[in-house]
Parts: C-alpha cells; sequence; structure tokens
C-alpha cells in the first residue's frame, strides 16, 4: 500500500466516524441524516448561485445570516456545514428562530417542514426584497416560497419559483436554474 | 540542348524567367501546406479547448449539486460538433460523472491525461483535458477527445490546388518573358527619331517621349532638357525686342494727353478768374498781394472800388493804403502788419477807412504770410470785405440791449424800492420785537423768497421765531422742520458759520438731499421743498443777533435776490433790535422805579423808628426801662440804615468801577468766625439753628479781609432772613483741590427756578410788591457776586424751588491768588511818594492820555519812555530797561492783553519778568481777571488820579527791587 492511497483510506474512515457521531446526535431520525448533510451542502451552495440585491448589507462586517425557522432537522450538521465558510467573503452565522416575527437580518430563511401549517402566513411575512426563502414542504414554491427542495429517485433535488425570487430582486443563476424544476404561481 | 552562352538574349531572358518562376513556385507551395496544416491542427485542439471549458463551465452546478443526468445532458448538446468522438466529466475524486460517444462510433471513455490544462495527439485523434473550476476549487475535469481526419482531406485538397496553380502559372512566365526584350529596345529607337525631326524642322519644341527612369529613360531626359534651354534661350531675345517698340508707342500716348491737359487748365483757370472777379464784387470782399521783395502791391478791381480808388490813377503802396485808413485805426493796422510779417502769423481785424469819394466805411482784413522755397517771408495776401452795414446793425442791437437792461433795471429799482418802503413801513409799525420778526418773515414772503425762517441766537443757540411759507398749508411744516431739525453746527456754511462771521451765503442749486438719514426730516424737506436758499446774518449795531433763512421752490436765487434780502435783513435787525433796546429800555425803568420805591420805602422804615422813639425821649416822660427799649431800638435802626446806605455807596462804586480791594494774606475761617460772631445774635432771637463746620487752616488765601466777611455776613443773613422760626441754617468752610469753599445752606423759602438766573443781578428781589414779607434792597446778592468775582471767585445758588431751601455756594481759587502780588490799597492821601530813579513805559495809543501819564509821572520824578503800539513798546524794551510797565488795554492791531502775553513770553534780561498794570476804562470783573491773565500784576480803572497813579508806580517798583 502507498502512502497516499493510505492517508485516503485514513481519511475516509475519519469522516465516517464524525458522520456516525453526527448522525447518533440528530434527535429526529425519520429521514435520513445523510439527506439532511446534503441539504444543507444544497444551502450553502444556493447562497453562492445567488446574488442579492447590493443593499441588502450595510456594513463590510455583517455576517450572511441563514435563518432555520421552525423546529430545526438539521442538527448539528448545519453548522458542521456552514463552519469556516464563507459567502461573498462574509462568515456564514445560522440562527434558529421559532417565530417569523423573530427574522430580523437574514438572507436565507430556511422554513422548516414543521411549519406547513402557517405557511401561507410565513410567506406573507417574508415577502421582502433580498431574502431567498426556501421550504422542504410538497408544493411551497407553488405557494410562493423561492426553493424548495424534493426527492426525486432517492435523490435531493429542488424545485424554483423564479418569478417569486425576481419579485424579492433576487438573482438566481441559470446554472442554478437548470438543475431545478422552475414552477410559478401563485398570481400575486 | 545547345549550351546556355550560345542562345540569343531572348531566349536567355526566357529561361533565366522560367527557371526563376518555377521555383519560387514550388517553394512558396510547400511552405504554405505545411504551415496551414500546423495552425488547422492548432486550430482543432484550440476549438477542441473552448467546448471543454464551456462543457466545464455548464457543468459546475451539476457537479456541485452532484446531479449526473444534469451533466449527461450537457455533454449531449457535443452531437452538434462533427469532430467529437468521445467526451467524458470526472467528479474531484477522479470517478467517472458522466459520459459521451459519437452515435455509430462507440467508444470508451477518455483516459486522463497528465496535465489538467493539456492536450494530446494520439493517433488520428486529439485528446483536450479543462478542469472544472467553482469558487477557486477544482470540482471536477472535463476531457474530450476529436478526430483529425479534417486535416487529411485538406491536405488532399491543396495538392490538386497547388497543380493548377503552377500549370497557369508557367503559361504566363513564358508569354511575359518573350515581350520582355522589345520594351528595352523600343525607347532607343523613338529617342533616334526626335533627334532627326529637330535637325530636319529646327523646330525646338520638340521632346522625344519619356523612357522611365532606367538608364534609356534619363539618355531621353538629358536631351529634352537641352532642347528646353535652347528654345527658352529663342523665346528671350524675341521678347526683348517686341516691349522696345511698345514702350516707345506708350511715351508718345503720353505726351499727347499732356498736352491736352493743360490746355484745359488754362481754359479753367481763365474763367475761374473771370468768377472770382465777379464773386468779389458781389460779396464786398477785395483780394491784394503785396509782394516783399519788391514791396509791389497788387489789388483786385474790387478793392479799387472798396478804396474808393481808380485803377489808372492809383498805384497802390504800403503808404497809400495807410494814408486811406481812419487815422485812429492805423497804428493798430500797421502794428498788424508789422507782425504779421515779422511773426509769419495771420491776422485778422477791422478797421475804418476814408474812401476818397464818400463816408466812413467798415473794413474787415485778413491776411497770410507767405514764404519762398528758403522759407523766407515773400508775400502777403489777403482780402478786405465791406462791413458797414453788419456794424451799423450790430451797433443798433447794441443799443437796443442796453435801452431793455436799462428800463428792466429802472423797473427792479423802482420794485425794490417799493418794497423797502413798505419794509420800513411795516417794520416801523411795532415796537415788539418778536411781532418785527414776524413782520420780517411775513414781508420776506412773497417777495423775496417762497418760504422764510427767522432764527434768532439765544444761548448760544439760533431758535426759530417765526415761519411764513408762500403756501399756507406748508406752514406748518416749515415750522416742524424748523423746531425738530435745528442748524447743526459742523455744517461748514450753514447757519452757525453765517451768524459767526456775519456774511450771507448763497445755494444757488442745492443738491438733492439724500445726507439726512432720518425719514421724518426728508418727508418735511420734501413737503416744504427748496431748490435754492439764501443765508442772511441779522446784524444790528455791529452784532448778529440771528439769521433768515430763505428758501425758493422751483427757481434759483441771484446775487440781485441776496442784496433784496440782505436789505430786508439789515432793516428787519436793526428794527427788532431797536425794540429790544426799546423793551429792555422800559425793563431797566421799570426796576428803576421799583428800586426807588423800595429804596424810600426801607430809608423810611427804620427812620420812622429813630423818629417817633427820639419824639417820646424828648418829651421826658418815659420810665427807665421804656427809655432803655428805645435807645436800644434807635441804635438798631441807625446800624441797619447805615448798613443800607453802605450797600447802596457799593453799588454805586461797582457801577463805576471803582470798587477796590485791600489785598493782604487773609485768614478765612477767622473772616467767617467773625460773620458769624455777628449774625449769631439774629439768628437765636428769630430762632433759626445756626450749624456751622468751618475747616480750620484753609488758605492762606490773598484778598480784602473786610470784604469777605462782608460776603459771608451777607449770603448768612441773608438765609436766616428767608428762614422761618424753627428752621436752620448750616455755614460750612472746607478746602477743596486748590478752592476755598464757602457754602450757605438753609432750609428756607427756597427760590423760584424761574427768578434763579436773576439771583446775583442788581435790583432783583423774587417779591418787589409792597406786601413782601421780606425787607431789603435786593442789592446784598449782587455785591456778593462782585465781590466774590473781584477776587476771583465765584458763587452759585442751587434750589429745589420754593419753600424747599437754598444753597448758596462760593468758590475762591488758593493757589493762584496765592501766586499773584499784593495789590497797594489805602493810597497814601496827603503826599504822593517821590518817584526819582524810577524808569516808567507807556504804552497808550492816544496822544492826549499818553500826555496826561507822562506828566504826571515826570512831576513825580519818574523817568518816562512812552510807545504808541504794542510793536513799539516790545522794541522799546529792546533797548530800554524799564522798572515798570503801563499799559493801555484797547489799541489798535495788538491789544494791551496781547502785548503782556508777547512780554512774559520773552527772557528776563529784554524785560519778561518787568512788573506791570493795565490802565483801562473796562472796569468790570471780568476785564480784570483777563488782564491778570494776560501777565498783569494790577488793573487800574480809568480816569486815574496823580496819587492812585502814583502809588501804583512805587509799588510795582518796589516790589521789584524788594523781589
Amino acid at each position: 500500500m502507498d502512502l497516499p492511497a493510505a492517508r485516503r483510506v485514513v481519511a475516509t474512515l475519519v469522516l465516517a466516524m464524525v458522520a456516525a457521531r453526527a448522525w447518533a446526535d440528530v434527535p429526529l431520525p425519520h429521514r435520513s441524516a445523510s439527506e439532511y448533510e446534503v441539504k444543507a451542502g444544497f444551502l450553502l451552495n444556493f447562497a453562492r448561485f445567488v446574488e442579492w440585491p447590493p443593499d441588502t448589507f450595510h456594513g463590510p462586517r455583517e455576517p450572511f445570516v441563514i435563518a432555520v425557522l421552525g423546529r430545526d432537522p438539521f442538527g448539528r450538521v448545519l453548522d458542521q456545514t456552514m463552519a469556516g465558510k464563507t459567502v461573498a467573503g462574509r462568515r456564514i452565522q445560522v440562527r434558529r428562530l421559532a417565530s417569523v416575527d423573530e427574522v430580523r437580518e437574514a438572507q436565507i430563511v430556511f422554513v422548516c417542514p414543521s411549519e406547513r401549517e402557517n405557511l401561507a402566513s410565513i410567506l406573507k411575512a417574508l415577502d421582502r426584497p433580498g431574502v431567498l426563502i426556501v421550504g422542504d414542504t410538497d408544493g411551497f414554491a407553488d405557494h410562493g416560497g423561492h426553493i424548495n427542495f424534493i426527492v426525486q429517485a432517492h435523490k435531493v433535488r429542488f424545485e424554483i419559483n423564479p418569478g417569486r425570487a425576481e419579485q424579492s430582486r433576487l438573482k438566481l443563476s441559470s446554472q442554478l436554474l437548470k438543475l431545478a424544476t422552475l414552477v410559478a404561481g401563485p398570481r400575486s | 540542348m545547345r549550351p546556355l552562352r550560345d542562345l540569343s538574349i531572348r531566349q536567355k531572358l526566357t529561361r533565366v524567367a522560367m527557371l526563376a518562376s518555377g521555383l519560387a513556385l514550388a517553394f512558396a507551395a510547400a511552405t504554405f501546406i505545411v504551415f496551414d496544416i500546423l495552425a488547422f491542427r492548432a486550430a482543432i485542439v484550440r476549438r477542441l479547448a473552448t467546448e471543454a471549458e464551456i462543457v466545464s463551465s455548464n457543468s459546475v452546478s451539476a457537479l456541485v449539486f452532484e446531479d449526473p443526468e444534469a451533466a449527461t445532458a450537457t455533454l449531449a448538446g457535443l452531437d452538434a460538433e462533427g469532430h467529437m468522438r468521445v467526451a467524458a466529466i470526472y467528479d474531484a475524486q477522479g470517478c467517472l460523472f458522466a459520459h459521451y460517444a459519437r452515435p455509430g462510433t462507440p467508444a470508451p471513455a477518455p483516459a486522463r491525461l497528465a496535465d489538467p490544462q493539456g492536450h494530446a495527439f494520439e493517433g488520428r485523434t486529439v485528446v483536450v483535458e479543462r478542469p472544472v473550476v467553482f469558487q477557486g476549487s477544482t470540482v471536477g475535469t472535463v476531457v474530450l477527445q476529436g478526430d483529425l481526419e479534417e486535416i487529411r482531406s485538406r491536405l488532399f485538397r491543396y495538392a490538386s490546388l497547388v497543380a493548377l496553380v503552377s500549370l497557369i502559372s508557367f503559361g504566363l512566365a513564358l508569354a511575359l518573358s518573350s515581350r520582355m526584350p522589345s520594351a528595352i529596345s523600343w525607347p532607343i529607337l523613338r529617342l533616334a527619331q526626335a533627334a532627326r525631326r529637330v535637325s530636319r524642322e529646327k523646330d525646338y519644341a520638340v521632346r522625344a517621349p519619356d523612357g522611365g527612369r532606367d538608364e534609356v529613360g534619363e539618355l531621353i531626359a538629358t536631351f529634352n532638357d537641352m532642347l528646353a534651354r535652347i528654345q527658352e534661350r529663342d523665346a528671350e531675345l524675341r521678347d526683348a525686342r517686341s516691349s522696345l517698340e511698345r514702350r516707345v508707342e506708350e511715351r508718345t500716348q503720353d505726351l499727347q494727353r499732356e498736352l491736352a491737359e493743360r490746355r484745359r487748365a488754362e481754359e479753367e483757370l481763365t474763367k475761374s478768374q473771370i468768377l472770382l472777379a465777379e464773386a468779389q464784387r458781389i460779396a464786398y470782399i477785395g483780394s491784394w498781394e503785396w509782394d516783399l521783395a519788391r514791396d509791389a502791391f497788387t489789388w483786385s478791381d474790387e478793392t479799387y472800388r472798396l478804396f474808393g480808388r481808380e485803377r489808372a490813377a492809383f498805384t497802390p503802396t504800403y503808404e497809400g493804403l495807410l494814408d486811406a485808413i481812419h487815422p485812429a485805426d492805423r497804428p493798430r493796422v500797421r502794428e498788424w502788419m508789422s507782425r504779421a510779417r515779422e511773426e509769419g502769423t495771420v491776422w485778422s481785424g477791422e478797421f475804418r477807412i476814408l474812401p476818397a469819394d464818400g463816408d466812413l466805411r467798415w473794413m474787415y482784413a485778413y491776411a497770410s504770410l507767405m514764404r519762398d522755397g528758403d522759407g523766407r517771408p515773400a508775400r502777403m495776401v489777403g482780402t478786405v470785405q465791406d462791413i458797414t452795414a453788419r456794424k451799423a446793425a450790430e451797433e443798433e442791437r447794441a443799443q437796443l440791449i442796453r435801452e431793455q437792461a436799462a428800463r428792466a433795471e429802472a423797473e427792479t429799482a423802482r420794485r425794490r424800492a417799493a418794497f423797502l418802503a413798505e419794509v420800513g413801513a411795516t417794520l416801523a409799525s411795532s415796537l415788539d420785537d418778536r411781532a418785527t420778526l414776524a413782520n420780517v418773515a411775513r414781508l420776506a414772503v412773497p417777495e423775496v423768497a417762497d418760504w422764510c425762517v427767522v432764527l434768532i441766537v439765544s444761548d448760544g443757540r439760533p431758535e426759530p421765531v417765526a415761519v411764513q411759507h408762500a403756501d399756507p398749508t406748508r406752514r406748518e411744516a416749515l415750522w416742524e422742520l424748523a423746531r425738530r431739525f435745528p442748524p447743526r453746527r459742523e455744517n461748514a456754511g450753514g447757519v452757525f458759520d453765517v451768524i459767526r462771521t456775519g456774511e450771507a451765503r448763497l445755494f444757488g442749486e442745492l443738491p438733492a438731499f439724500s445726507q439726512t438719514a432720518d425719514p421724518d426730516h426728508e418727508r418735511l424737506i420734501g413737503k416744504v421743498g427748496f431748490t435754492s436758499s439764501l443765508l442772511v446774518p441779522l446784524r444790528a449795531r455791529s452784532n448778529t443777533i440771528g439769521c433768515l433763512a430763505l428758501g425758493a421752490v422751483g427757481r434759483r436765487f441771484t446775487e440781485n435776490d441776496l442784496s433784496l434780502a440782505q436789505s430786508l435783513a439789515d432793516r428787519g435787525a436793526l428794527a427788532a433790535d431797536n425794540a429790544r433796546l426799546y423793551r429792555e429800555a422800559q425793563e431797566a425803568n421799570r426796576m428803576k422805579d421799583e428800586f426807588l420805591a423800595t429804596l424810600s420805602h426801607e430809608l423810611r422804615t427804620p427812620l420812622n423808628a429813630i423818629v417817633g422813639w427820639t419824639k417820646l425821649l424828648q418829651g421826658g416822660q418815659l420810665d427807665e426801662a421804656t427809655t432803655a427799649r428805645a435807645i436800644t431800638t434807635i441804635d438798631r435802626n441807625a446800624r441797619a440804615q447805615t448798613q443800607l446806605i453802605e450797600d447802596i455807596l457799593d453799588v454805586s462804586r461797582i457801577v463805576a468801577g471803582k470798587l477796590h480791594l485791600n489785598v493782604r494774606a487773609v485768614e478765612l475761617p477767622a473772616v467767617v468766625e467773625g460773620a458769624l460772631d455777628s449774625v449769631r445774635h439774629a439768628a437765636e432771637a428769630k430762632g433759626v439753628r445756626l450749624e456751622t463746620e468751618v475747616a480750620r487752616g484753609v488758605g492762606p488765601f490773598q484778598g480784602d479781609p473786610d470784604r469777605l466777611q462782608q460776603v459771608a455776613w451777607n449770603l448768612i443773613s441773608n438765609a436766616i432772613k428767608f428762614t422761618p422760626r424753627g428752621g436752620r441754617v448750616r455755614v460750612r468752610l472746607r478746602a477743596d483741590d486748590e478752592q476755598a469753599v464757602l457754602s450757605v445752606e438753609d432750609n428756607g423759602a427756597g427760590i423760584n427756578p424761574e427768578f434763579l438766573p436773576h439771583v446775583f443781578e442788581r435790583f432783583r428781589q423774587a417779591d418787589s410788591s409792597s406786601t413782601r414779607p421780606h425787607g431789603g434792597l435786593g442789592l446784598g446778592l449782587a455785591i456778593v457776586r462782585h465781590l466774590v468775582e473781584l477776587h476771583g471767585g465765584s458763587v452759585e445758588v442751587t434750589s429745589e424751588g420754593e419753600g424747599k431751601g437754598a444753597t448758596f455756594t462760593v468758590r475762591l481759587p488758593l493757589r493762584e491768588r496765592a501766586a499773584s502780588p499784593e495789590p497797594p490799597r489805602r493810597l497814601p492821601a496827603a503826599s504822593a511818594p517821590q518817584l526819582s530813579g524810577v524808569e516808567v513805559l507807556v504804552v497808550e495809543d492816544e496822544a492826549d492820555a499818553r500826555d496826561l501819564i507822562r506828566t504826571m509821572l515826570e512831576q513825580l520824578g519818574a523817568g518816562v519812555v512812552t510807545a504808541a503800539t504794542a510793536a513799539e513798546a516790545l522794541q522799546a524794551l529792546d533797548h530800554e530797561h524799564p522798572d515798570v510797565l503801563l499799559s493801555d488795554i484797547e489799541m489798535p492791531g495788538t491789544d494791551g492783553y496781547g502785548l503782556m502775553r508777547a512780554v512774559r513770553e520773552r527772557p528776563a534780561d529784554r524785560g519778561g519778568q518787568i512788573p506791570a498794570a493795565a490802565l483801562t476804562a473796562y472796569a468790570r470783573a471780568e476785564d480784570r481777571a483777563a488782564a491778570l491773565k494776560a501777565g498783569f500784576q494790577l488793573h487800574v480803572a480809568k480816569p486815574v488820579q496823580p496819587a492812585e497813579l502814583a502809588a501804583v508806580v512805587s509799588s510795582l517798583a518796589g516790589r521789584k527791587h524788594g523781589d
């Protein structure tokens, strides 16, 4: 066994152990932990494929905020994914909020599946420029969310409502749109 | 095949050309094909690389979001590129992520290359690899394989093309090389042809055709150049000949034209001479010329006519000309002529002539000097014109103007006389000065001005007393203007200046009034209106009592207006002054009557007591006590009467200027105490409390102790007199900054503010009615003031008003008096002291007075030097060393004060310290003070008695020796 190969094996083992620990800590295992790892990665990627309006930030040191609204399905995965990462040179900060009223300065709001019943009021409250609303509920994008996670053939995919994103003055990369299932509505 | 050197030139050239073109073509074709194949291969690689980069950037999201279907879809797009064989995308770990192969040519996914940016040729294919980069990190790799079949087909196409091009170019080269030799020989043949033509036809304009720039061409150019030079020279010769002929022709024509011109000018001249003579005759203007070198005159016909001479009978000369001129004008004309001749000036002038044939005529002559080429006077030319008719007309007009002016003047004078007569009558109608001044204002408007303000000096300020305006509706505005905005002292040339200088001012045209910032002032000026103004002094008996301000609206005052206004002002001022004097005389008369009534009453009152009690005593029936009371009463009344008489005598001395002081060192506290002692009894008797506060050591003071005590006594007894029972009188003496201050304060009757200014006047009492509560003549305070002023001091009174008491304050200067010498009093009545050995300088402008004093002094044994003026006196002091100086005050030029000031400025050896006395008719206290201030030691009122003079001189001389 040569040296780089050995190193790769060690790295894989370490990763597997970390994943196992994270898995063990996830309190709600009704969906596989690896699915939320993927979604956390996607959230980070969304941040990188979306352009926010120029007046979103008030200072160069303001962090990029990802708000998790409702009962958090990520657990530590989200924080681990975001740790040390930056978006356009800004540190990423994850905030967890119980109510939509607590959302102040956030660039991405992840609406947890737990909020399924209040979607209409949440979407109404978040309908302002510069906030990317990401959901994890069937029909979320059709109801006015910008991006909604879906699972197709055991793979995490997403829907995008480009009309709504435009209304919120968010520029979504064509690369992103290419990968998404595009939906429309509701008519405002 | 023949060797090359045996071939003709033509063949040689053809072969060389064919060989060269064949070689060049083969080399060019080979180079081009190799280069193109290489470039094409590079282009295929570049194209493949571009495609790889496109695929790379399009697969970023597919790789990031781990979507191989999306990546496969991207690769499927490569179908359109016909040369693409196989393509693959690997993920970051190097695992195959997506794969594409051209349909029909199934091939395995190309392996990755060692260089992630490189390319490699494999058989008939080329492989290109590019990384997929997202935000700085490599997320995958794209590998494309394209085939190179296209290069082979391209190579075949080029080969066919080269074969075709070679064939065509060989054909062309052959054709061209066969024609080349004739291109060289043709120009030489044509040059030979041209040379032949020139020699045959002698035509230098012929040229050989241009032969290009080669050696043959150069030969042709040189030949042509030579021909051109020959042709040029030929042309020049022809030109020179023809221009010579043309110039001869031109000169001939000019000569003919000039002749014609001269003939025409001569005709014109003759014509204009005739016209000139005619014009002279019509205008009565003759012309003349005087040739100075030959002394010959030339006159025009008209000149002869004007002078009344016949051309045939008279030869004009300078003397003949002067003879014709009026004898009175001859010197003038002679002077003109000689000046014109010497100075070369143009002159013109008028003079009279006496023509042989008729009456005197006026001539106007004009002359101008002409010079010869060297600048010397050569001729004088000029004109004479008969202006007799014009002169007559001028004289007539001047006469008319004179007559009109005389008539206008007479009318003005008449109106003026009438006006002044009216002025006289009106002003004489009143003896009230205010009414008179109002009359002046009424008379001034509208005869002299449109409005008038009469200003009278009161307390040093001009106050408006009467106004008049031609427009009665503006009269109020004028009053308001005069009262609210009085004249200001700083206005140069204004009312103050007019009053001070006594000279009238005329403001012909006033500037628009913008000097004032006060809008009210502006409004009033606008309402009253004036465009021109006059300020005329009101002068009465060499005294300016006020000013007449006159204004005109819409016109300008003239000097005439000014003189009329001055006449009015003079009459008005005199009338007003007369009225004032009349009023004052009345007042003085009334006061004198009052005084006499008071005097007789005051004298009689004690006399009644004395006579009454004396009668009772003579009856001898009085008991002892009554007898004693009678004697006391008689004694008191006799004393009162004595005091009255003393006062009256003092006043008459003051009036005569004969009240003198017996000056010596005085202890002021003792003087005041003395006065207090003599009134203490009276105060106690009346129940008035006497408070005293006398500072010790005030002084010493130089003065007359008796008179000073009189002052204190008068003030204190006056205070007691006017203080009711139970009141108090406070007497204080203190030193205050080089002054001794005596104040007498009471809380008695007080003084009405209106009467305050008159307290110290003679014969004045606040209440002069017969029922007045206080006796006395009202002389005491007048005497007090006079005595205090004689001592160089001042007295003043303050009072809050009637019933509020009064304070009298006397101030006596301590230092000044101490420095001044003690004047001699108590004249030795018996024998005058001998003044032998004393030298006296007497300054007096009046001869009689001077002689009198000199005689008096000489009789006393003194030596006398006299001077009539201050200047003479100062001269005398330069040489003489008199012991005493006696000087008059009023003298023409420098007066006595001026003389004394000049003397005191001198050094001691030139009389600067000489003791001096002023001899003067000015006897008032202020005159005395002025004399002392100027430097005199003594002030002696005229007329002076011999004994007094002796005392004065001896005392002055003695002091000098004593010092």
